[in-house]
């Protein structure tokens, strides 16, 4: 790999990182909102979505944009221990819907931003 | 929130996305990273140190995005039944490996 690659990957991942724990201080500071971690996902959902729409072949923006961006600002890992700590607690009706509603939700924005895009181009 | 900390975060970040880029195996990376979670998330460490494990490195390491981006090219190719399996197998599969690690970080300790 080239180092103009590695630099976008850098680059990318560090405002991913940077705006996930600005997401993280903000919904544990000011109680905006609850879940954090089903905010990220679903944003970068909304994102993944209007990446695909556009089409994007160059090389360096895919580098900078899903590996780097999307790839530190989403998180499966953290994902998977919200439903494993509602194992724990054995809250199980809770872990269903729980699970459900993270993938619509997701689902539902990947479609919205694929679909905003789809407009804006035309 | 120091110099010295955020510096190792990000550090900690770039580390786990090039790993990632290197492995280039969602499933693979999925279950190292929950494995790892689970074994991080059961030691009793100062507050800092899990926040760069957990935040910066397992959450940094595994991506959602590409799960959904998986998620959409088994829809565009007509897959229905290969996506609703794959992506309850990915999360109770996970979900087990979690409670694996879980397990061994205790038994260790």
């Amino acid at each position: 790999m080239e180092i103009d690659g590695v630099i976008y990957i850098l680059v990318g991942s560090t405002f991913g990182l940077i705006l996930r724990i600005l997401i993280n201080y903000i919904s544990v500071r000011k109680k905006v909102f609850s879940n954090n971690i089903l905010i990220v996902n679903v944003l970068a959902s909304l994102f993944l979505g209007i990446f695909v729409q556009l089409n994007i072949t160059n090389k360096n923006l895919i580098l900078f944009f899903l590996v780097g961006f999307l790839g530190c600002l989403s998180t499966f890992s953290s994902f998977i221990y919200q439903l494993f700590n509602l194992i724990q607690k054995r809250k199980y009706l809770r872990l269903l819907i729980y699970y459900v509603e993270v993938l619509v939700l997701s689902f539902f924005f990947f479609c919205l931003g694929y679909f905003i895009t789809l407009i804006c181009i035309k | 929130m120091n110099k010295k900390y955020l510096l190792t975060l990000l550090l900690t970040a770039y580390f786990a996305t090039f790993l990632r880029f290197y492995i280039n195996n969602n499933f693979v990376i999925y279950i190292i990273g929950s494995f790892l979670y689970g074994f991080f998330v059961s030691r009793i460490i100062s507050k800092s140190k899990r926040e760069i494990l957990l935040s910066g490195f397992c959450s940094c390491f595994t991506s959602f995005s590409a799960f959904i981006h998986v998620l959409y090219q088994f829809i565009i190719q007509g897959y229905y039944l290969k996506l609703f399996l794959y992506l309850n197998v990915i999360v109770i599969l996970n979900l087990i490996i979690m409670y694996i690690g879980f397990q061994l970080s205790r038994k260790i300790t």
